[in-house]
C-alpha cells in the first residue's frame, strides 16, 4: 500500500479484535471475596430471623442461649463453604464468577455489558472494613444484577477500576476488515482518569473513606472545574469541587442543614407516623388490664381532651426530629456529581452509597413539591432511570435528589437532562381545532396560577418566546414554558373532587343512622378547593427534545421526559372527556416506572404531543444512528469483499 | 400533515384513521378477523347462566312465588342474552389497527376510547399466543412488548396469516438498540 495509491484505503493499524490476555497485574486470577464474609452474612439473615430467634431463646429459657450460639456457628460454617467456592475474576474482557456447594454455577459477562458498578457500606461493612460491590449488566432477567458482598476496599476499588476501564470498552465487531467501533467511555473521577483513587491523604483528613477533599483544602494544580455547555453560571451551592478529581460539575452537595430541611419539609414526615404505628402496636400486645390501667391512669391526671392536646403537642417536635433524623440517616453527604456523560452519586451515614448512572439510562425526571416547599422555594428532584437492563422485569431505580433550591433546578435540569438546554420549538400545527380563543398558542393563560410568583402579564405564544428567554418561566423555575389546561378540564377537576362527598355523607348516613352524617357534605367546600388546585397544577409543555407535564392537587409533580427515551404512548378518552373535546396522553418509558400522563388536554392537542414523543427528529435519533451505522457497516463490508 | 381530529364519538364502520397518520400506510386500517365474535361471547354466556342460577337460587331461598321466580330467570336470561350478543359485537366495532412505516397504531374500547401508537423501533418482542378458544375459531394473539411494562399492543384476534405478516413486518424494522 503505497501513499499514492488512491483506491487502497490508508494504512491504519487496527487494534486486535479480542484484547490481548491480561497480565497477571491485571488480576486475572481467580480471587474470593473478603475472609469476613462468612461472618458478615450472618447479619442480614439474622434481621429478618430475629424474631423467631428471640422467641425460641425465651422458651428454652437456660438453653435457648446455647441452641442460638449452635445455630450461628452453623450457619456461619456453611457460608464458610459457600465462600470457599466463589470465586471472581476479570479475564479476557469478560467478568467471570464462579459459586456453588453442590451445584456449579460459573457466569460470565462480558466487561462492554456492564452498566454501572456500585458500592455500598453499611454498617457492617464499616465496621469490618469491607464494601459491598453491586454490578449492573445490560442483561435482563434475573441474573442481571450481580452483588460481590464482602471485598476489601482495595480490592472493590480495584474491581471497579477494571471493569470501567476504557481499555475495555472496545466492542469485538465480526465483519471482517471493519474498524472495531471504540466505545468511548468517561473518565474516572480521579486526577489521572481513572477509576482508583489517588493514594490516601494524611490522617485526620478524610472521614468515611470517601474520596473528600484533603484537609488543607484545594490542591494547588488541581484542574478547575469545567463547565458543559448549556449549564448555567456558578454551581449550585457555591461549594468547592471536590479536589483532586478531573473536571466534573456539582449538581447537588447538601450539608446536613439541608438535609434537616428536607426532611422536615419532604414526605419523610410520614416516618414519625410509623412511630406512632409502632406505640398503638405496642398498646395493642398488652394484656387488656394493663392498657387499661395505664390509659386509667394517664385520663385520671389530666382529663381526656387535655391528655390529646398534650398528645399533640409533644408529638409534633418528635414527628420533625423523626424525620429529620431519618433524612439525615438516609442522605448524609449528599453529593451529585456529573462527569461526562455519567452522573456519580455519594450519599449515607451508616449506610453508604456510592451509585453511577449513565445520561442516556434516564428515563424521566420528576420534580417533586409541597405547599411548605413551594414556600420556601424548594422542590425535590428524581431521576428515573429503567434498572439493569432492557428487559422489562427490571426493577425501577431512582435516584433522588431530596432538595435543589429553585434557583438552580435550571441548572440541574441541564445538566441532567440535555435535551431541555434545546430552544424552545413547537411544531407549527399546535392550534387548538376547538376551545377559547386565548389557547391558540401554547401559552399561560390562566391567570390564577400568581401562587407561583408568575407574572400574569405573561401570555401569548410559546412561538413568542425569544430563544435565549429559557431562564426560570413562570412554572416552578423550570426553563420551559407551559401552557395550562384548557377552561374544560376545570369542570371536570372540581367534580372529580366534589362528587364522592355526598356519596360518602350517604353512606355513612346509612350506615350510623344519625343525622349528623349529614354535616359530611360541607368537605364539598375544601374538596372544591382541591380540585381547583389540581386545575391550576395542571400543565404541559414540549421542547425540541423533551415533554413536559405538571400535575396533581397538593403536592405537585412535574415530569420531563427525553423524547429519545419514549417508548410508545397512548391517548385515552371516557364518555365524559369525549363530551368536552378533552383526551389524556400517557407517554410509556422503559422500565416499570411511572408512565407520564398529560391528563385533560384536548384531543387534538393530544395527538400532537405524541407524534412529537414519537416521531420527532429527536425521537428518532436512535433509530437513525442505528441504520446509520447499519448501513455503514454494510458498506464497509461490501466494499472489503467486492 | 395530520388528518382531522377523531371527534366522533359513534362513528359507525371502521374508527377513522388516527390523526396521526403521516408515515406511509403498509397495512391499512383493518379490523380484527370476524371469528372472535365466535368466542368473544362466552364470558357473557357464563355470567348470564350464573346470574340466572343466583336470581333463581335467591327466589327459592326466599320463598317467592314460582311466578315471579319464573319471570325474573327469564329476564336475567334475556338480558344476558343481549348482552352476550350485542356487547361483543360493539366491541368489535371498535377494535381497529393500523401498520404505517415506522408505528403500530390501535384502536380500541367501546366506554374508554383507547388509541395506542407503538413505534417498531421500540418493539423488543412479539408473542403469538393461541387459547383453546382461540385455537377453536382459527385466530391468533398478538403481542407486542417494549421496554415499558406499561406499553399497550395486543391485538386479541387476527388471523394467523396476517398474524405473520405482521410480525414479519415489525421485526423486520424493530432494531432496538441495548442503549435502553
Amino acid at each position: 500500500m503505497t501513499p499514492s495509491d488512491p483506491a487502497e484505503p490508508p494504512a491504519v493499524s487496527h487494534p486486535p479484535l479480542i484484547p490481548a490476555a491480561p497480565t497477571a497485574a491485571d488480576g486475572a486470577a481467580p480471587r474470593r471475596l473478603h475472609g469476613l464474609s462468612p461472618v458478615l452474612d450472618v447479619f442480614p439473615v439474622a434481621r429478618q430471623a430475629l424474631l423467631p430467634l428471640v422467641v425460641l431463646a425465651w422458651s428454652f429459657e437456660g438453653l435457648g442461649l446455647g441452641i442460638l450460639v449452635v445455630v450461628a456457628a452453623l450457619f456461619v460454617g456453611y457460608r464458610a463453604l459457600a465462600w470457599s467456592r466463589f470465586s471472581y475474576a476479570v479475564v479476557d474482557g469478560t467478568l467471570r464468577i464462579e459459586h456453588g456447594i453442590v451445584q456449579r454455577h460459573v457466569r460470565e459477562v462480558p466487561v462492554t455489558r456492564i452498566q454501572q458498578v456500585d458500592l455500598r457500606r453499611q454498617l457492617r461493612h464499616r465496621v469490618a472494613g469491607v464494601v459491598a460491590v453491586r454490578i449492573d449488566t445490560a442483561g435482563g432477567g434475573s441474573g442481571a444484577e450481580v452483588v460481590l458482598d464482602c471485598l476489601s476496599d482495595a480490592a472493590a476499588l480495584a474491581l471497579r477500576a477494571e471493569l470501567l476501564d476504557p481499555r475495555h470498552r472496545t466492542e469485538p465487531v465480526a465483519a471482517p476488515g471493519s474498524l472495531p467501533v471504540p466505545v468511548t467511555h468517561p473518565p474516572g473521577p480521579y486526577a489521572d482518569g481513572g477509576w482508583m483513587p489517588p493514594p490516601p491523604p494524611p490522617p485526620g483528613g478524610v472521614g468515611f473513606g470517601w474520596p473528600g477533599p484533603p484537609p488543607g483544602g484545594a490542591v494547588p494544580g488541581a484542574p478547575a472545574p469545567g463547565l458543559y455547555p448549556g449549564a448555567g453560571p456558578g454551581f449550585p451551592g457555591a461549594v468547592p469541587p471536590v479536589t483532586g478529581t478531573v473536571a466534573g460539575q456539582v449538581l447537588a452537595r447538601l450539608s446536613t442543614r439541608d438535609l434537616v430541611i428536607s426532611g422536615i419539609t419532604g414526605s419523610g414526615l410520614l416516618a414519625g407516623l410509623s412511630i406512632v404505628g409502632f406505640v398503638f402496636l405496642v398498646l395493642g400486645e398488652l394484656p387488656d388490664a394493663a392498657a387499661e390501667e395505664v390509659g386509667g391512669r394517664v385520663a385520671a391526671l389530666f382529663g381526656t381532651v387535655l391528655v390529646v392536646a398534650v398528645a399533640l403537642i409533644v408529638a409534633l417536635p418528635v414527628f420533625l426530629a423523626v424525620a429529620a433524623g431519618a433524612s439525615i440517616l438516609r442522605d448524609h453527604g449528599f453529593t451529585l456529581v456529573r462527569y461526562g456523560n455519567d452522573l456519580h452519586v455519594q450519599r449515607g451515614l451508616l449506610d453508604q452509597r456510592e451509585a453511577t448512572l449513565a445520561l442516556h439510562r434516564i428515563q424521566a425526571v420528576w420534580v417533586l413539591d409541597n405547599p411548605v416547599r413551594r414556600r420556601l422555594g424548594l422542590v425535590s428532584v428524581q431521576l428515573q432511570s429503567a434498572g439493569s437492563g432492557s428487559d422489562v422485569a427490571g426493577q425501577v431505580a431512582t435516584t433522588t435528589i431530596p432538595l435543589v433550591r429553585r434557583s438552580d433546578l435550571a441548572t440541574v435540569l441541564a445538566a441532567v437532562l440535555p435535551s431541555i438546554a434545546d430552544p424552545v420549538g413547537m411544531p407549527a400545527d399546535l392550534s387548538d381545532a376547538a376551545g377559547p380563543a386565548s389557547l391558540a398558542h401554547a401559552g399561560v393563560s390562566n391567570q390564577a396560577d400568581v401562587s407561583d410568583g408568575s407574572d400574569p402579564g405573561a401570555g401569548g405564544g410559546l412561538a413568542d418566546v425569544p430563544d435565549t428567554a429559557l431562564a426560570a418561566g413562570p412554572f416552578a423555575g423550570l426553563p420551559v414554558r407551559l401552557a395550562a389546561a384548557p377552561a374544560a378540564a376545570r369542570r371536570r377537576s372540581v367534580v372529580r373532587f366534589v362528587a364522592p362527598v355526598p356519596m360518602v355523607a350517604l353512606l355513612l348516613g346509612l350506615v350510623t343512622r344519625s343525622p349528623w352524617a349529614a354535616l359530611v357534605v360541607l368537605l364539598a367546600v375544601p374538596a372544591g378547593a382541591l380540585g381547583l388546585a389540581r386545575f391550576r397544577a395542571l400543565a404541559h409543555g414540549i421542547t425540541s427534545g423533551t415533554v413536559v407535564a405538571r400535575s396533581g392537587a397538593l403536592i405537585h409533580r412535574t415530569a420531563l421526559v427525553p423524547v429519545a427515551r419514549t417508548q410508545s404512548h397512548r391517548v385515552e378518552s371516557s364518555p365524559f372527556q369525549r363530551r368536552l373535546g378533552l383526551a389524556t396522553l400517557t407517554i410509556q418509558v422503559a422500565g416499570r416506572g411511572r408512565t407520564v400522563a398529560l391528563v385533560d388536554l384536548y384531543d387534538h392537542r393530544c395527538r400532537v404531543v405524541g407524534d412529537h414523543a414519537l416521531g420527532s427528529a429527536e425521537a428518532r435519533r436512535d433509530e437513525l444512528a442505528v441504520r446509520r451505522r447499519t448501513l455503514g457497516l454494510l458498506e464497509r463490508s461490501a466494499i472489503s469483499t467486492g | 400533515m395530520t388528518s382531522a381530529p377523531d371527534a366522533a364519538a359513534g362513528a359507525p364502520g371502521p374508527a377513522a384513521a388516527p390523526a396521526s397518520l403521516s408515515h406511509p400506510v403498509i397495512i391499512g386500517v383493518q379490523r380484527l378477523s370476524p371469528r372472535v365474535l365466535l368466542f368473544w361471547g362466552v364470558p357473557w354466556a357464563i355470567l348470564t347462566l350464573l346470574v340466572a342460577l343466583g336470581v333463581g337460587a335467591v327466589g327459592l331461598a326466599a320463598d317467592w312465588a314460582t311466578i315471579t321466580i319464573i319471570v325474573s330467570v327469564l329476564f336475567a336470561l334475556g338480558v344476558g342474552g343481549l348482552a352476550t350478543v350485542v356487547l361483543p359485537r360493539l366491541r368489535y366495532r371498535r377494535w381497529s389497527y393500523c401498520v404505517t412505516d415506522d408505528r403500530l397504531e390501535l384502536s380500541h374500547g367501546v366506554v374508554v376510547r383507547v388509541e395506542s401508537s407503538v413505534p417498531h423501533f421500540r418493539v423488543q418482542h412479539i408473542d403469538l399466543r393461541q387459547g383453546p378458544l382461540q385455537r377453536l375459531a382459527g385466530v391468533v394473539d398478538l403481542q407486542i412488548s417494549t421496554a415499558s411494562a406499561a406499553s399497550d399492543a395486543t391485538l386479541p384476534g387476527v388471523e394467523p396469516e396476517r398474524a405473520e405478516q405482521i410480525r414479519a413486518l415489525v421485526l423486520s424494522r424493530a432494531e432496538a438498540d441495548d442503549a435502553v
